[in-house]
């Protein structure tokens, strides 16, 4: 073997593997940006994934004296409890002598042989919805009155009474050996053969409706993950594959519209990726039904799981839900091909496609998923959810949810289909050529060829940087101590991590800096006007505020930070450093990047809106807790329009610091302030806090909309009115 | 019938910057005549004739095909041309017959008409031993029968043919260039680009030689001829490409506009 020639060849595949931008992104640049943006999906998912506590019931539970004590106040004693575990467990103590317990109270004491028969299921299960109770927890003497038995009452096809049975139970187990050591410490014989204590699960759900259960979880998962991949292949094959074979342009050039194209594409696409999906799902549960029969016949039956079949009624839901999910993925997945310049390319964009969809087909397999209005608006999701709903027949709830979820899905397919057809749209990636790729020669092409202002690329990409940089600088972050470290915490964070990027970006991305950053003078009442804004939408935000909050309930830990954040801002000197701190320099940062690089790269689209929009997205996203980035996002989009009309960035910094002061203020208020002067009309304290009145609710915002017209109306300012800050560069060419 | 004024297109290019691949240039062909453009490889023919099939967007300057825009009435400009090109394959899993019935379809043909028109074609173009082959099992000159016979199916009054020979051997690009002439004759116009000097002198009344995304000159090759010195349109060519005769090349193009 010559190995100069196998070096030779190396050197070769390895260079030509470099100038290929797509494996330089797919190995060096994705792996760079996908995980942090996922790693930030999963969080803000998790706020809307939050467990709910279990409830158990514990009845008739009083340890004797000789034992240690198992529940105290209305928690386990923290030692049994392994873990966090104390917030997912929500105790209710009762005696058997209650009331409320009467309907159950035979099952609860009888013995077991014949509490686990009859009508137990029915009357236990029933008591059990009623009173919204995960797990009933009962304590009985044993027969011969030797120890003590504790019998779980629970009711596997719920995920939260199955968990919350397998966590008290280990509970109970810790106890159990606490009661063994006890024992051995005063001296006890019968502590090594102690049997006295034990531990019994009476199952409440029949053998088929755990079944089902597990039918309705597991089908539209798969069906979910065949439907992804049966729209993938072909999707390469009808874009990439037609480039490839040279037949796209003919197509193109006949009077067929490429919405058209792209429509009739889709229909192929969807149709390969529905019928993909079904026939697996046919053929696997033909398949599986046929193995365990046979395992079931054969010596070794332990090998056999009786799933049984899927219920009927599964068939037409998973056909019916299938439906927008294809269109969906197929759109997206015809949008990612028509990229890609061969098939083989159009391969590479496979995994990122699965990486972005799989977190949120797995979202709903997680014991604490549940369809609420908060996971209904997640994509896929959302709609794995319902058709699990659907699938167990659980039509009230299903019926609830059903608006969201679909409106979502197909608000979805829109946008995905109108990315397919930009594609399509798209000349440069039509008849993308191959072209030799190199980091410094791209550099250089960059700085080279930089336009006046960002193109809405650069202006995505200094979002990714932000939000990148944002994540991990999160994630190192520790909660400061003092206001004096809070404060430097948020300065660092927010130059940093935005002022920064943007700044550098615009200053080597762009001709005109300043133009970018919208560094202009506006005329002059449009910066008073900008704080009346504030003021005036302000009481119409924390309305809002109110309905996300109640919407998405915050999570303990976020309550345990804000209870922090707080307590810091609590310790502060005065509230006008407080003033600086959270309003001013956050609104000097986020309006540098948001609504200076961010917006004036998006204003690179056509309309005004699709920019506003994309930048708020971005500002949304970047506030990283997923409450505040809902009226981020809403707040980023007055400024988005504030910042189109006036074309400067200083009325958007006022409307921010405005903003984010106004509750730092309120708060600062002395109660007698509020009430003995004419802010009463439009401030009240209530339950110790300054509120806005209901008078200041209805009218400020009306105010505010009309001020906010008036500025659509009068707030432009032409280029040349608009007084610069810094002197634009006179001659610099202009990028064709 | 086509009318092509400063059209311009550039390209963002990784080495160079912005490139330009079509530099300001302007030209008009006209019904029942084959007006050819002859330029070495990436002198812009392609991108000429993909903007006026509208397949492109211009940077800059303005095209019509039989009075409609190419960037304002595509759709329009479509329905006019038939666009014969080596990057305009065929289906590999396809007929003949259905892929020429597929794109009749596409235009809007009713089926009775195609199918008269496309037994017509097939006759013509000796085609009926293509009918229920799939392109896949096609010789190259056998591809380019079914494009010649897609891009007629609806009648066009222009039709473009980008490099239409290359790749076939003599007998087929015989065959394509008579089909070519006998399109010219039945009054069509004909946009025929090609590197191949021969095949120019042969069938194009008038001719554009393009470089670097420019027209040197354009008339007929009588004009071209006379105006460059009565030399063959061959070393003509090689002389304005080769930058060798830039002055003359103003002086004769001056004449030329004369």
């Amino acid at each position: 073997m010559n190995w100069r020639n196998t070096k030779l060849i190396f050197k070769r595949e390895m260079c030509d593997q470099w100038r290929d931008r797509r494996t330089v992104f797919t190995i060096v640049v994705m792996p760079l940006i996908l995980y942090p943006l996922m790693g930030m999906a999963l969080l803000q998912t998790a706020q809307l994934m939050q467990r709910e506590p279990a409830r158990v019931w514990l009845v008739g539970i009083d340890t004797p004296a000789d034992q240690p004590p198992l529940v105290q106040g209305h928690q386990f004693v923290p030692q049994y409890l392994p873990g966090d575990m104390d917030e997912y467990l929500k105790l209710e103590l009762a005696s058997v002598d209650e009331q409320r317990l009467h309907p159950i109270r035979q099952y609860l004491t009888a013995p077991p042989d014949e509490a686990s028969s009859g009508s137990l299921h029915a009357d236990m299960q029933s008591f059990m919805r009623e009173h919204r109770c995960d797990l009933l927890v009962t304590r009985l003497p044993n027969s011969d009155d030797s120890g003590t038995s504790f019998r779980l009452f629970v009711n596997s096809s719920s995920d939260r009474s199955s968990v919350a049975a397998g966590q008290v139970t280990q509970i109970l187990e810790r106890w159990k050996g606490d009661v063994v050591s006890h024992r051995l410490r005063q001296m006890d014989p019968e502590a090594l053969t102690f049997r006295s204590v034990q531990i019994a699960t009476v199952e409440l759900s029949s053998a088929d409706r755990r079944k089902v259960v597990l039918w309705a979880k597991l089908l539209p998962f798969i069906v979910l993950v065949w439907a992804l991949t049966g729209a993938f292949y072909p999707a390469i094959d009808v874009c990439a594959g037609e480039k490839e074979r040279g037949t796209l342009e003919t197509l193109i050039s006949s009077p067929a519209r490429r919405t058209e194209i792209v429509a009739g594409k889709l229909l192929t696409v969807a149709t390969f990726s529905i019928t993909t999906a079904i026939l697996n799902l046919a053929s696997m549960t033909v398949t599986g039904f046929l193995v365990i029969a046979q395992l079931a016949r054969s010596a070794d039956s332990s090998l056999a799981v009786d799933l049984g079949l899927p219920p009927l009624t599964t068939i037409p839901w998973l056909i019916i839900g299938l439906i927008p999910i294809s269109a969906l993925f197929g759109a997206l997945a015809l949008a990612l091909a028509a990229f890609a310049r061969s098939t083989k390319e159009g391969q590479y964009y496979l995994i990122p496609m699965l990486m972005s969809l799989m977190p949120l087909m797995m979202l709903s397999m997680l014991p604490s998923a549940k369809l609420d209005i908060g996971t209904s608006v997640i994509p896929v999701t959302g709609m794995l959810l319902l058709l699990r709903h659907l699938i167990l027949c659980e039509y009230g709830i299903a019926i609830q949810y059903v608006g969201p979820v679909v409106a979502v899905t197909l608000v979805c397919c829109w946008l995905a289909l109108r990315w397919a057809v930009y594609q399509f749209n798209n000349e440069s990636v039509l008849f993308r050529s191959s072209e030799q790729f190199g980091v410094g020669r791209w550099l250089r092409h960059v700085v080279r060829d930089r336009g006046l202002t960002p193109t809405l690329g650069e202006a995505l990409l200094c979002g990714v940087i932000i939000l990148v940089i944002k994540f991990f600088m999160g994630m190192s972050g520790q909660m400061p101590e003092s206001f004096g470290a809070f404060s430097k915490q948020v300065a660092i964070t927010q130059i940093a991590t935005i002022a920064l990027p943007a700044i550098l970006l615009a200053m080597f991305l762009t001709r005109r800096p300043a133009q970018t950053l919208k560094l202009a003078m506006p005329r002059f009442p449009v910066l008073p006007a900008c704080m009346l804004l504030a003021i005036l939408l302000h009481p119409a935000i924390m309305l809002l505020s109110q309905l996300v909050l109640y919407v998405y309930p915050p999570s303990t830990s976020l309550e345990q930070v804000e209870r922090a954040i707080t307590m810091i801002l609590n310790s502060a000197p005065s509230p006008w450093l407080i003033v600086l701190v959270i309003a001013v320099i956050p609104a000097v940062c986020e309006e540098l990047a948001f609504r200076g690089f961010i917006l004036t790269g998006c204003q690179s689209m056509r309309g005004k809106w699709t920019p506003i929009v994309l930048s708020a997205l971005f500002f949304g996203a970047a506030h990283g807790i997923f409450q505040q980035s809902i009226l981020a996002s809403i707040v980023g989009i007055v400024l988005g329009i504030i910042a189109v009309q006036t074309k400067s960035l200083l009325p958007c910094i006022v409307f921010h610091a405005t903003h984010n002061a106004l509750p730092v203020l309120m708060t600062s208020l002395p109660t007698h302030a509020v009430e003995d002067s004419y802010m009463r009309f439009v401030l009240e304290v209530s339950h110790g806090s300054v509120q806005y009145t209901l008078l200041a609710t209805i009218i400020f915002p009306l105010c505010g909309a009309a001020l906010l017209v008036w500025l659509w109306k009068n707030g432009s300012t032409s280029e040349t009115s608009a007084r610069a800050f810094l002197p634009i560069p006179q001659g610099a060419p202009a990028k064709s | 019938m086509i009318h092509v004024r400063h059209l311009r297109k550039s390209y963002p290019d990784l080495q160079n910057g912005q490139q330009l691949a079509v530099d300001d240039i302007s030209f008009d062909a006209m019904p029942g005549e084959i007006f050819g453009l002859l330029g070495p490889n990436g002198a812009g023919k392609t991108t000429v004739l993909r903007i006026l099939s509208t397949v492109l967007h211009p940077t800059g300057g303005t095209a019509s095909v039989n009075g409609f825009d190419v960037v304002q009435q595509a759709e329009q400009v479509r329905r006019q041309i038939g666009f014969v090109s080596t990057n305009t394959a065929i289906y590999d899993r396809m007929t003949g017959w259905e892929m020429v019935e597929f794109f009749g379809l596409l235009y809007g043909i009713s089926i009775d008409v195609l199918h008269q028109r496309m037994e017509r074609l097939f006759e013509r173009f000796q085609m009926n031993s293509l009918r229920d082959l799939l392109g896949s099992c096609m010789s190259t000159g056998m591809k380019q029968k079914v494009s010649i016979a897609r891009a007629m199916i609806h009648d066009p009054p222009v039709l473009i043919f980008d490099e239409a020979t290359s790749g076939l051997d003599i007998l087929a690009a015989r065959e394509v260039l008579a089909t070519v002439e006998q399109l010219r004759d039945q009054g069509k116009c004909i946009l025929f680009s090609s590197h191949i000097m021969s095949e120019v002198q042969r069938i194009c009344d008038r001719l554009a030689i393009m470089h670097h995304g420019q027209i040197l000159a354009h008339g007929t090759l009588e004009q071209l001829k006379h105006a460059f010195g009565d030399v063959e349109l061959e070393d003509l060519f090689f002389d304005l490409i080769s930058d060798r005769i830039t002055t003359t090349t103003y002086a004769a193009n001056e004449e030329l506009s004369r």
